[in-house]
């Protein structure tokens, strides 16, 4: 009867989340892509002629020169920075912060680490994130999952940098940044699920899992169902509590160890029983 | 007779005040006293007074608050250690002393601050305070920094408070606060706990400066048992690679959940828990059992003296080494284990190291740690399970430390003890290093010129590496030589600047005197049957055209030496440093920069070496990446097809060593202890725990070769799926930290499926 209960529970709460790709909101602030916001340092800012989904762009111009720059650090840092006006915080709404990028250059191929963008708080912690999706003449979207910044305040100032001994002396970059939004999902919706255990004791109490959810969190109340299979079997599931952003859930296990064996976890499983999976292999338990 | 007359009119008349802390601050007759202290000089003062063979000395330093520049860096830096009114000043001696305290007759709780002396750095601290009642409290620590907070208990006599200081060195006594035993509760809230502060941390006006940013806790509140309520204490267990932070709830699963561990012998385990106060806890001790296993008929045991007892200390961090104005408490030092109390909502997490004999016998040990909680009384189950399994290691593999070598302080110590003092910490850390998977240590050749010869500092690397083959070390060594001393010689006493910031070209002269340097050096080496050294000339040079050019001329002077090699910390993947390559033999870089098919390709096309030094898992800038210290060391390292893992640093120190927001900056990694003898920290367990994942791989693979060799294909074959999964569920990253990691849980449950194919083939191959 309880398992009936959970799995007729699980099929309600099944409805909650969206097992397509929701409709988004977005907030655009196009306010970020003026150039005379930004303090640049070895680098030029100005208005991008091309335009990022239909918004302004902003120009970030570096040439790369191993002799000019600050004096203790010729092969320096170009950067720039800016500061978020009042009504461009307050991001707790939203997913993700996004914004395009296109890249042009004198090289034929972008180093490993081509542009470094920065988020702080203001206490000055901050969260960088090493573009490494730049590609010479072609849009990119760069997208950050707002729970993964991790900073104890809300951001406040955004930058970008490159390490100049990552390029060659002489070389020129252009980076166009511009379509900067907050966006969020009008729905429940799994984004991301990592097997981060794909190996377990048979014994254990619980197994972890790290999901991204999205959407709006008063619609999360009713929690989310998992089912953890082998082969077609159903081992269990359950309905878990869950929040906004990255997390890591810990699915209750039953008591009695599970067989060792090869198994599936689904998240949000649909009436066939297919959703966000991760294959999870359960070993036998060295205290027995 | 006078001194006595007058501490009795005193004592009478401090009893004639407010019994309140008295603070005797102890100093020069003009250095700076605490308000409301009483002064205390060499010569005693209106409430105390000394009696010695030999009078001791005074000394006063200036509070400094103001950053100052520093000329190689070219930054302004703080001070290193910060200097209040009470511990500015101090008396010293190498002679016992008494001090009598007037205060009114009762019984006292005394807190005795002694250090931040100043002075050499070779210098070892040492006091010994007995009261009348025998009651003593101890500190032995080394250099000008060092601060430690003593308490003792005292009752007055007839004349008031009387210390007796001992020393096997020399003492150091920067102030007294006695609170009358009945006032304790408050005095420790308003007057000791501030002023210790102040003293230990930072100056309160500095640390106003200063944001403490906790981290959050995300953690539902758990459902407490009704046990759990009573006792005011919850037992939990989380794996030990993942932290617990200082005030942070167990998850609901946690409590209550088994403590336990597999090792093979020879091997060093952790078993942890963890206790939680619902209420605060005045006085926690924690007893361990042996472990016990009863095979059938056999009872055999695994004592109690071979678990080393530690909790988890929390520090005060940065979130980088250099970074100011911000940090966070975070689980850090494994203490030695002391009786403590724990505040309402806490942690205290016990950290096990189980040691396994090599010839323990195999089976499943049970023991139990008994808990005692003020009242209460909890017994947490142990579980062990040594497994039959000799474990092999991969000895073409390098495990290195950078490493602030001892032994110059013992040359250079003032004294007998500080001598010993510094021998025996030598001699322990390379212990220390060796039960932890090292096989090098980074090293230094001093040279100077005197009269117009270069005198090198052979003999005191001989003593260095005669310590370290003598623990086992049995890799080349990486040495640094004089190159800035020469290049000094040659540019009128210029600095290269921290990174060659400042490097100019020297003259052809200056590479041809380093061409007969290493010449001169590895002939010495060649003589004294030293092994091999690797000529380590500049740290971290950077990509300015001057630098690769200045280094690339340095490198190639070196290898007009036949046969030597040359070691550079750089990223091979950095475009400017392309001149480098014909004359690098071994590319020390910070990431996994390089994926493993180029590294390998590379080192098998021109003979040359890709080690790595992991600094982002070294605590140099985050002290909790357990796991991704673990991964670094495991599976990371075996996926990479680099050959080293040698780390900056085995220990730094800036300032005072218990502090990690003074001083330009932060400490970070082992401690020391009172003794010269190391106290780690939870990353320093992770790496052995790294290294010991990277062991039960390679005896698998050993394994699986054995029986494709004999022709059992089909175990070999599920082993190596087994292996092959492991591989196909890595996220394999340059760098190994907080992202993209397996839970903590997972690589016990990987290191199981390895023993059991281990055991597996083994026991095919025993009954075939």
């Amino acid at each position: 009867m309880k398992q009936a209960c959970a799995l007729v529970a699980g099929a309600l709460c099944s409805a909650v989340f969206a097992r397509t790709e929701p409709s988004l909101e977005y907030r655009y602030l196009d306010g970020l892509a003026a150039p005379k916001r930004w303090a640049p340092s070895e680098c030029e800012v100005t208005v991008s002629p091309h335009r990022a989904w239909e918004h302004p762009a902003a120009c970030m111009r570096i040439p790369v020169d191993f002799h000019a720059g600050e004096k203790a650090y010729p092969i320096g840092w170009p950067r720039m920075y800016l500061t978020l006006n009042a009504e461009e915080q307050g991001w707790s709404d939203y997913d993700r912060f996004e914004f395009q990028l296109f890249t042009e250059s004198s090289r034929e191929k972008l180093p490993s680490r081509p542009v470094t963008f920065h988020l702080y708080d203001a206490q000055g912690q901050k969260k960088l994130i090493v573009l490494e999706q730049a590609a010479l003449k072609d849009w990119r979207t760069v997208s950050v999952n707002l729970s993964d910044i991790g900073l104890a305040g809300p951001v406040a100032r955004l930058g970008f940098n490159i390490n100049e001994s990552d390029y060659s002396d002489k070389d020129w970059i252009a980076f166009h940044v511009g379509g900067f939004r907050l966006a969020r999902a009008t729905a429940p919706h799994v984004t991301e699920l990592r097997a981060v255990t794909p190996a377990l004791f048979c014994d254990c109490r619980v197994l972890p899992i790290e999901l991204v959810i999205e959407g709006p969190a008063a619609q999360l109340a009713s929690g989310i169902p998992v089912q953890l299979r082998t082969g077609t079997r159903t081992v269990l599931t359950r309905t878990l509590p869950v929040t906004r952003g990255r997390q890591t859930l810990y699915v209750p296990l039953d008591t009695s160890p599970l067989t060792p064996g090869a198994y599936t976890l689904t998240v949000n499983p649909d009436a066939g029983g297919s959703g966000p999976e991760a294959a999870i292999s359960v070993t036998t338990t060295p205290w027995q | 007779m006078t001194t006595r007359f007058c501490l009795a009119l005193a004592v009478a008349a401090a009893s004639a005040l407010h019994a309140a802390p008295s603070i005797f601050d102890l100093g020069t007759a003009d250095s700076p006293l605490h308000t409301g202290a009483q002064r205390v000089t060499e010569k005693g003062g209106e409430h105390a007074a000394w009696e010695s063979s030999l009078p001791p000395a005074a000394r006063a330093h200036p509070v400094q608050r103001d950053w100052v520049e520093n000329t190689h860096t070219r930054r302004k830096d703080p001070p290193a250690s910060y200097q209040t009114e009470l511990t500015c000043d101090h008396i010293a001696s190498d002679t016992p002393a008494t001090l009598t305290l007037a205060v009114p007759s009762g019984t006292y709780r005394l807190i005795l601050l002694c250090g931040r002396a100043g002075g050499r750095a070779e210098q070892v601290w040492d006091i010994c305070a007995t009261t009348e009642d025998g009651a003593d409290a101890r500190a032995t620590f080394a250099g000008p920094h060092e601060l430690r907070a003593l308490t003792l208990d005292a009752t007055t006599g007839t004349r008031g408070i009387r210390l007796d200081l001992t020393t096997r060195s020399r003492w150091v006594l920067n102030a007294v606060i006695a609170v009358p035993a009945a006032e304790w509760e408050a005095a420790q809230r308003d007057t000791v706990d501030p002023l210790l502060r102040d003293a230990l941390l930072l100056p309160r006006e500095v640390l106003a400066s200063w944001k403490i940013v906790p981290r959050p806790d995300t953690a539902p509140e758990p459902a407490w048992s009704e046990r759990q309520r009573q006792d005011g204490v919850a037992v939990y267990a989380r794996p030990w690679c993942e932290p617990v932070w200082p005030d942070h709830k167990p998850r609901q699963h946690e409590l209550d959940a088994p403590v336990r561990a597999f090792a093979s012998p020879g091997e060093y385990e952790p078993l942890t828990f963890t206790l939680h106060a619902l209420r605060a806890v005045t006085n926690v001790d924690v007893r361990l059992s042996a472990l016990v296993c009863t095979n059938g008929r056999t009872r055999v045991e695994l004592p109690a003296e071979n678990i080393a007892l530690r909790s988890v200390r929390y520090m005060f961090v940065r979130p980088n080494y250099n970074a100011f104005n911000t940090a966070y408490r975070a689980p850090d030092i494994l203490m030695p284990w002391q009786p403590q109390p724990i505040p309402r909502g806490e942690n205290l997490r016990l950290w096990l190291t189980v040691r396994v004999g090599h010839g323990q016998p195999a089976g499943l040990y049970h023991g139990r740690a008994t808990v005692t909680a003020d009242h209460t009384v909890l017994e947490v189950p142990l579980t062990l399970r040594v497994l039959p399994i000799t474990l092999l290691k991969d000895r073409s593999l390098v495990y290195g430390q950078y490493y602030r070598h001892p032994l110059p302080n013992s040359e250079r110590a003032p004294d007998a003890f500080s001598r010993a003092w510094w021998q025996r910490k030598a001699e322990a850390e390379h212990m220390d290093m060796r039960e932890h998977g090292m096989n090098t240590v980074v090293l230094g050749l001093g040279g100077w010129l005197k009269d117009g010869r270069w005198q090198f500092t052979f003999d005191t690397l001989q003593r260095n590496l005669d310590l370290a083959r003598g623990v086992g070390f049995d890799k080349p060594f990486v040495c640094s030589f004089p190159c800035s001393a020469l290049y000094r010689k040659h540019m009128n006493n210029a600095d290269m600047g921290s990174h060659l910031s400042q490097i100019k070209m020297p003259p052809d002269a200056f590479f041809d005197e380093l061409t007969w340097m290493v010449q001169t050096i590895d002939a010495e080496a060649r003589r004294r049957q030293w092994p091999e050294l690797l000529y380590y000339p500049v740290d971290e040079p950077s990509t300015s055209p001057d630098s690769v050019a200045f280094m690339t001329r340095v490198m190639a002077a070196i290898k007009k030496v036949p046969s030597v090699r040359t070691y550079i910390t750089a990223d091979p993947e950095h475009e400017p440093f392309a001149p480098l390559r014909p004359y690098v033999d071994i590319w020390c870089c910070q990431p996994f920069a390089l994926g493993r098919e180029a590294v390998l390709a590379d080192m098998k096309a021109r003979g040359v070496e890709y080690w790595c030094y992991p600094n982002h898992i070294s605590g140099e800038n985050d002290h909790t990446p357990t796991i991704g210290a673990r991964m670094t060391y495991g599976f990371g390292f075996w996926q990479s097809g680099y050959r080293c893992l040698i780390p900056w640093i085995y220990q730094s120190m800036a300032g005072d060593p218990w502090s990690y927001l003074d001083a330009s900056t932060s400490d970070f990694f082992n401690r020391t202890a009172d003794d010269g003898t190391p106290i780690p920290v939870t990353l320093w367990e992770a790496y052995r725990e790294g290294i010991d994942d990277h062991r039960y791989l390679f005896t698998l693979e050993t394994a699986i070769a054995r029986a494709e060799a004999a022709g059992r294909r089909e175990s070999a074959s599920r082993a190596r799926e087994v292996v092959a999964r492991i591989v196909a569920e890595m996220r394999v990253q340059p760098k190994y930290k907080q992202d993209g990691l397996w839970s903590a849980g997972t690589f016990d449950a990987w290191r199981w499926a390895l023993a059991e194919q281990i055991l597996a083939l083994q026991a095919e191959e025993q009954h075939p």
